[in-house]
Protein backbone atom coordinates (compact mmCIF):
# COMPACT_ATOMS: atom_id res chain seq x y z
CA UNK A 1 0.00 0.00 0.00
CA UNK A 2 1.33 3.51 -0.78
CA UNK A 3 1.58 5.77 1.78
CA UNK A 4 -0.86 7.60 3.18
CA UNK A 5 -2.98 10.62 1.79
CA UNK A 6 -3.61 13.40 4.03
CA UNK A 7 -6.48 15.75 2.67
CA UNK A 8 -4.87 18.34 1.96
CA UNK A 9 -2.60 16.77 -0.86
CA UNK A 10 -5.95 16.54 -2.86
CA UNK A 11 -7.61 18.52 -5.36
CA UNK A 12 -10.59 18.38 -6.86
CA UNK A 13 -10.29 17.02 -10.67
CA UNK A 14 -7.37 14.58 -9.06
CA UNK A 15 -7.85 10.85 -10.19
CA UNK A 16 -7.82 8.03 -8.25
CA UNK A 17 -5.20 5.38 -9.09
CA UNK A 18 -6.72 2.78 -11.69
CA UNK A 19 -7.65 -0.54 -10.33
CA UNK A 20 -7.22 -3.00 -13.53
CA UNK A 21 -8.69 -6.78 -12.60
CA UNK A 22 -9.17 -9.58 -14.84
CA UNK A 23 -12.47 -11.58 -13.34
CA UNK A 24 -12.16 -15.02 -14.69
CA UNK A 25 -15.22 -17.87 -14.50
CA UNK A 26 -12.62 -19.23 -11.05
CA UNK A 27 -13.44 -15.82 -9.47
CA UNK A 28 -16.92 -15.54 -10.23
CA UNK A 29 -17.25 -18.86 -8.26
CA UNK A 30 -15.51 -17.40 -5.76
CA UNK A 31 -17.29 -14.41 -5.39
CA UNK A 32 -20.64 -16.70 -5.03
CA UNK A 33 -19.13 -18.15 -1.89
CA UNK A 34 -17.29 -15.59 -0.77
CA UNK A 35 -20.59 -13.27 -1.12
CA UNK A 36 -23.86 -15.77 -0.79
CA UNK A 37 -24.94 -14.78 -4.62
CA UNK A 38 -25.77 -17.93 -6.37
CA UNK A 39 -28.03 -16.80 -8.77
CA UNK A 40 -27.14 -19.33 -11.96
CA UNK A 41 -26.26 -16.50 -14.62
CA UNK A 42 -22.94 -15.73 -12.63
CA UNK A 43 -21.85 -19.27 -13.37
CA UNK A 44 -23.89 -21.58 -15.56
CA UNK A 45 -24.24 -20.76 -18.88
CA UNK A 46 -27.27 -22.09 -20.03
CA UNK A 47 -29.43 -20.19 -17.29
CA UNK A 48 -27.47 -17.02 -18.48
CA UNK A 49 -28.39 -18.02 -22.10
CA UNK A 50 -32.43 -18.69 -20.64
CA UNK A 51 -32.01 -15.13 -19.30
CA UNK A 52 -32.01 -13.48 -22.97
CA UNK A 53 -28.08 -13.02 -21.72
CA UNK A 54 -24.89 -13.94 -24.14
CA UNK A 55 -23.59 -15.95 -21.31
CA UNK A 56 -22.22 -15.39 -17.90
CA UNK A 57 -22.08 -12.06 -16.61
CA UNK A 58 -20.32 -10.93 -14.17
CA UNK A 59 -22.05 -9.83 -10.43
CA UNK A 60 -22.72 -6.16 -9.99
CA UNK A 61 -21.91 -6.06 -6.59
CA UNK A 62 -18.26 -7.84 -7.41
CA UNK A 63 -17.76 -4.58 -9.33
CA UNK A 64 -18.94 -2.52 -6.17
CA UNK A 65 -16.27 -4.22 -4.27
CA UNK A 66 -13.49 -3.88 -7.33
CA UNK A 67 -14.53 0.06 -7.23
CA UNK A 68 -14.42 0.23 -2.90
CA UNK A 69 -11.39 -1.91 -3.35
CA UNK A 70 -9.40 1.06 -5.28
CA UNK A 71 -10.74 3.49 -3.24
CA UNK A 72 -9.26 1.74 -0.21
CA UNK A 73 -6.18 1.14 -1.62
CA UNK A 74 -5.81 4.91 -2.34
CA UNK A 75 -6.99 6.40 1.25
CA UNK A 76 -4.53 4.11 2.97
CA UNK A 77 -5.22 2.73 6.70
CA UNK A 78 -6.31 6.29 8.09
CA UNK A 79 -9.09 6.85 5.71
CA UNK A 80 -12.60 5.69 6.05
CA UNK A 81 -14.82 4.68 3.44
CA UNK A 82 -18.24 7.02 4.53
CA UNK A 83 -20.58 6.37 1.82
CA UNK A 84 -20.90 4.56 -1.42
CA UNK A 85 -23.61 4.43 -4.51
CA UNK A 86 -23.69 2.77 -7.49
CA UNK A 87 -25.71 2.08 -10.64
CA UNK A 88 -25.34 -0.68 -13.17
CA UNK A 89 -25.24 0.85 -16.80
CA UNK A 90 -24.22 -2.62 -18.77
CA UNK A 91 -23.29 -6.24 -18.59
CA UNK A 92 -19.46 -7.42 -17.98
CA UNK A 93 -18.29 -10.95 -18.89
CA UNK A 94 -15.45 -12.98 -17.29
CA UNK A 95 -12.01 -13.17 -19.13
CA UNK A 96 -12.19 -9.48 -20.02
CA UNK A 97 -9.91 -6.19 -18.80
CA UNK A 98 -12.13 -4.23 -16.68
CA UNK A 99 -10.68 -1.01 -15.27
CA UNK A 100 -11.77 0.78 -12.23
CA UNK A 101 -11.59 4.62 -12.20
CA UNK A 102 -12.30 7.51 -10.28
CA UNK A 103 -11.99 11.28 -9.95
CA UNK A 104 -12.19 13.70 -6.77
CA UNK A 105 -15.59 15.39 -7.57
CA UNK A 106 -15.01 17.66 -4.29
CA UNK A 107 -13.88 18.11 -0.71
CA UNK A 108 -14.94 19.45 2.47
CA UNK A 109 -15.31 19.55 6.24
CA UNK A 110 -18.42 18.34 7.47
CA UNK A 111 -18.95 17.10 11.47
CA UNK A 112 -14.79 17.51 12.27
CA UNK A 113 -14.11 15.40 9.17
CA UNK A 114 -12.06 16.03 5.92
CA UNK A 115 -14.06 14.84 3.23
CA UNK A 116 -13.22 13.75 -0.16
CA UNK A 117 -16.05 13.01 -3.18
CA UNK A 118 -15.06 10.95 -5.92
CA UNK A 119 -16.98 9.69 -8.58
CA UNK A 120 -16.22 6.43 -10.03
CA UNK A 121 -16.72 3.72 -12.94
CA UNK A 122 -15.69 0.84 -14.37
CA UNK A 123 -14.35 0.54 -17.73
CA UNK A 124 -14.70 -2.22 -20.21
CA UNK A 125 -12.03 -3.20 -22.62
CA UNK A 126 -14.18 -0.81 -25.35
CA UNK A 127 -13.92 1.79 -22.99
CA UNK A 128 -17.25 1.95 -21.87
CA UNK A 129 -18.34 2.58 -18.63
CA UNK A 130 -20.35 -0.17 -17.14
CA UNK A 131 -20.31 1.06 -14.18
CA UNK A 132 -20.80 4.40 -12.58
CA UNK A 133 -21.12 5.46 -8.77
CA UNK A 134 -19.27 7.53 -6.17
CA UNK A 135 -17.65 7.41 -2.85
CA UNK A 136 -17.28 9.48 0.12
CA UNK A 137 -14.39 9.19 1.92
CA UNK A 138 -12.87 11.06 5.40
CA UNK A 139 -9.43 11.34 5.29
CA UNK A 140 -7.07 12.64 7.67
CA UNK A 141 -5.80 15.96 7.70
CA UNK A 142 -2.33 17.39 8.38
CA UNK A 143 -3.19 20.34 10.48
CA UNK B 1 -48.80 -24.48 -14.87
CA UNK B 2 -47.66 -21.75 -17.92
CA UNK B 3 -44.93 -22.37 -20.56
CA UNK B 4 -42.63 -19.64 -20.60
CA UNK B 5 -43.73 -17.91 -23.38
CA UNK B 6 -47.41 -17.72 -22.06
CA UNK B 7 -46.48 -16.53 -18.94
CA UNK B 8 -44.71 -13.61 -20.57
CA UNK B 9 -47.24 -13.15 -22.64
CA UNK B 10 -49.66 -13.22 -19.43
CA UNK B 11 -46.92 -10.96 -17.43
CA UNK B 12 -46.58 -8.72 -20.46
CA UNK B 13 -50.67 -7.71 -20.40
CA UNK B 14 -51.24 -7.53 -16.72
CA UNK B 15 -49.95 -5.04 -13.97
CA UNK B 16 -47.77 -6.62 -11.71
CA UNK B 17 -48.43 -4.15 -8.78
CA UNK B 18 -51.75 -4.64 -7.20
CA UNK B 19 -52.64 -2.87 -4.24
CA UNK B 20 -52.40 -6.33 -2.44
CA UNK B 21 -48.64 -6.45 -3.48
CA UNK B 22 -48.13 -2.81 -2.51
CA UNK B 23 -49.69 -3.40 0.74
CA UNK B 24 -46.00 -5.51 1.37
CA UNK B 25 -44.32 -2.18 1.59
CA UNK B 26 -42.49 -2.06 4.83
CA UNK B 27 -42.30 -5.64 5.11
CA UNK B 28 -39.46 -6.53 6.90
CA UNK B 29 -37.42 -10.04 7.17
CA UNK B 30 -35.95 -11.66 10.33
CA UNK B 31 -32.93 -10.42 11.05
CA UNK B 32 -30.03 -12.29 9.57
CA UNK B 33 -26.75 -12.71 11.90
CA UNK B 34 -23.13 -12.38 10.47
CA UNK B 35 -20.39 -13.61 12.21
CA UNK B 36 -17.53 -11.80 11.39
CA UNK B 37 -14.90 -14.27 11.65
CA UNK B 38 -11.04 -14.95 9.83
CA UNK B 39 -12.85 -17.68 7.44
CA UNK B 40 -15.27 -15.20 6.37
CA UNK B 41 -12.85 -12.34 5.45
CA UNK B 42 -10.78 -15.05 3.62
CA UNK B 43 -13.00 -15.86 1.66
CA UNK B 44 -14.45 -12.39 0.75
CA UNK B 45 -11.04 -10.71 0.67
CA UNK B 46 -9.57 -13.66 -1.92
CA UNK B 47 -13.20 -13.04 -3.70
CA UNK B 48 -12.14 -9.69 -4.31
CA UNK B 49 -8.52 -10.25 -4.60
CA UNK B 50 -8.30 -7.62 -1.97
CA UNK B 51 -4.85 -8.27 0.05
CA UNK B 52 -5.10 -4.78 2.01
CA UNK B 53 -3.55 -5.37 5.51
CA UNK B 54 -6.35 -3.60 7.42
CA UNK B 55 -8.48 -6.77 6.53
CA UNK B 56 -6.34 -9.26 6.03
CA UNK B 57 -2.87 -9.10 8.13
CA UNK B 58 -3.22 -9.29 11.83
CA UNK B 59 0.30 -7.70 12.81
CA UNK B 60 -0.27 -4.53 10.23
CA UNK B 61 -3.84 -4.16 10.98
CA UNK B 62 -2.75 -3.83 14.65
CA UNK B 63 -0.49 -1.01 14.19
CA UNK B 64 -3.23 0.72 12.23
CA UNK B 65 -5.92 3.17 13.51
CA UNK B 66 -8.21 0.37 14.70
CA UNK B 67 -6.13 -1.58 16.48
CA UNK B 68 -6.89 -4.96 14.75
CA UNK B 69 -8.57 -6.74 11.67
CA UNK B 70 -11.79 -4.86 10.60
CA UNK B 71 -14.00 -5.91 7.68
CA UNK B 72 -13.78 -4.12 3.92
CA UNK B 73 -16.76 -1.62 3.42
CA UNK B 74 -17.47 -3.74 0.39
CA UNK B 75 -18.76 -6.79 2.50
CA UNK B 76 -21.60 -5.17 3.33
CA UNK B 77 -22.33 -4.77 -0.45
CA UNK B 78 -22.08 -8.68 -0.74
CA UNK B 79 -25.47 -10.46 -1.11
CA UNK B 80 -24.38 -12.38 1.97
CA UNK B 81 -26.82 -10.09 4.63
CA UNK B 82 -29.61 -10.52 2.08
CA UNK B 83 -29.70 -12.83 -0.68
CA UNK B 84 -31.36 -15.72 1.07
CA UNK B 85 -33.82 -13.33 2.95
CA UNK B 86 -35.18 -10.94 0.51
CA UNK B 87 -38.16 -8.62 1.71
CA UNK B 88 -39.96 -9.57 -1.29
CA UNK B 89 -39.35 -13.29 -2.03
CA UNK B 90 -42.35 -14.06 -0.36
CA UNK B 91 -44.65 -12.29 -3.16
CA UNK B 92 -45.06 -15.05 -5.58
CA UNK B 93 -45.89 -12.49 -8.26
CA UNK B 94 -42.29 -11.30 -8.72
CA UNK B 95 -40.82 -14.63 -8.62
CA UNK B 96 -41.32 -16.24 -12.03
CA UNK B 97 -40.00 -12.63 -13.33
CA UNK B 98 -35.94 -12.37 -14.62
CA UNK B 99 -33.79 -10.35 -12.24
CA UNK B 100 -30.90 -7.76 -12.29
CA UNK B 101 -29.15 -5.99 -9.68
CA UNK B 102 -29.97 -2.52 -10.17
CA UNK B 103 -27.08 -0.97 -7.88
CA UNK B 104 -27.78 1.35 -4.37
CA UNK B 105 -26.59 3.41 -1.84
CA UNK B 106 -24.75 2.68 1.48
CA UNK B 107 -23.84 4.92 4.57
CA UNK B 108 -21.06 3.31 6.55
CA UNK B 109 -21.35 4.73 10.03
CA UNK B 110 -18.82 2.40 12.26
CA UNK B 111 -16.09 -0.32 10.87
CA UNK B 112 -16.69 -3.92 11.54
CA UNK B 113 -13.82 -5.86 13.58
CA UNK B 114 -12.72 -8.82 13.50
CA UNK B 115 -15.17 -11.30 16.07
CA UNK B 116 -18.13 -9.04 15.70
CA UNK B 117 -21.48 -10.23 15.34
CA UNK B 118 -23.49 -8.14 12.67
CA UNK B 119 -27.31 -8.62 12.40
CA UNK B 120 -28.78 -7.41 9.00
CA UNK B 121 -32.08 -6.53 8.22
CA UNK B 122 -34.30 -6.15 5.37
CA UNK B 123 -37.08 -4.20 4.82
CA UNK B 124 -39.30 -3.87 1.64
CA UNK B 125 -38.92 0.16 1.12
CA UNK B 126 -40.59 0.61 -2.20
CA UNK B 127 -42.02 -0.71 -5.57
CA UNK B 128 -42.82 0.82 -8.66
CA UNK B 129 -43.39 -0.59 -12.08
CA UNK B 130 -42.63 0.60 -15.59
CA UNK B 131 -43.07 -0.85 -19.00
CA UNK B 132 -39.65 -2.24 -20.43
CA UNK B 133 -39.22 -3.55 -23.70
CA UNK B 134 -39.89 -6.79 -22.56
CA UNK B 135 -43.03 -6.02 -21.05
CA UNK B 136 -43.65 -4.58 -17.11
CA UNK B 137 -41.00 -4.27 -15.19
CA UNK B 138 -40.98 -3.89 -11.34
CA UNK B 139 -37.98 -1.86 -9.60
CA UNK B 140 -37.80 -3.04 -5.70
CA UNK B 141 -35.75 -1.20 -3.33
CA UNK B 142 -34.69 -2.77 0.04
CA UNK B 143 -33.78 -0.51 2.86
CA UNK B 144 -30.93 -2.69 5.11
CA UNK B 145 -29.40 -2.03 8.41
CA UNK B 146 -26.65 -3.24 10.61
CA UNK B 147 -26.07 -3.74 14.08
CA UNK B 148 -23.25 -4.83 15.77
CA UNK B 149 -23.49 -6.89 19.06
CA UNK B 150 -23.58 -3.62 20.96
CA UNK B 151 -26.88 -2.94 18.90
CA UNK B 152 -25.12 0.31 17.47
CA UNK B 153 -26.01 1.00 13.97
CA UNK B 154 -22.61 -0.16 11.38
CA UNK B 155 -24.21 0.85 7.81
CA UNK B 156 -27.57 1.47 6.35
CA UNK B 157 -28.01 1.02 2.43
CA UNK B 158 -30.89 1.10 -0.20
CA UNK B 159 -30.45 -1.38 -2.81
CA UNK B 160 -32.28 -1.95 -5.98
CA UNK B 161 -33.35 -5.13 -7.86
CA UNK B 162 -35.26 -4.73 -11.35
CA UNK B 163 -37.82 -7.46 -12.01
CA UNK B 164 -38.69 -7.93 -15.42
Amino acid sequence: MASQIYYEDVAVGNEVPQLVKNPTTRQLVQWAAGSGDYYEIHYDQEAAHKNGLPGVIVHGKLKTAFLTQMVTDWIGKEGKVRKLSVRYQGMDYPNQQLTCRGKVTAKYERNGEHCVECEVWTENQEGQKTTTGALTVALPSRR
Amino acid sequence: MLDTATRRLTLAQQSILTDEIRREIGYQTEPIIIEVDKTLLRLFTQAVGDINPLWTDDAEARKGPYGGIIAPPSLLCSSMATSYNLPYAHIPALQPMRRLDGGGEWEFYRPIRLGDTITATASLHDMTEKRGRLGPMVIVTSEITWHNQRQALVARAYTTAIRY
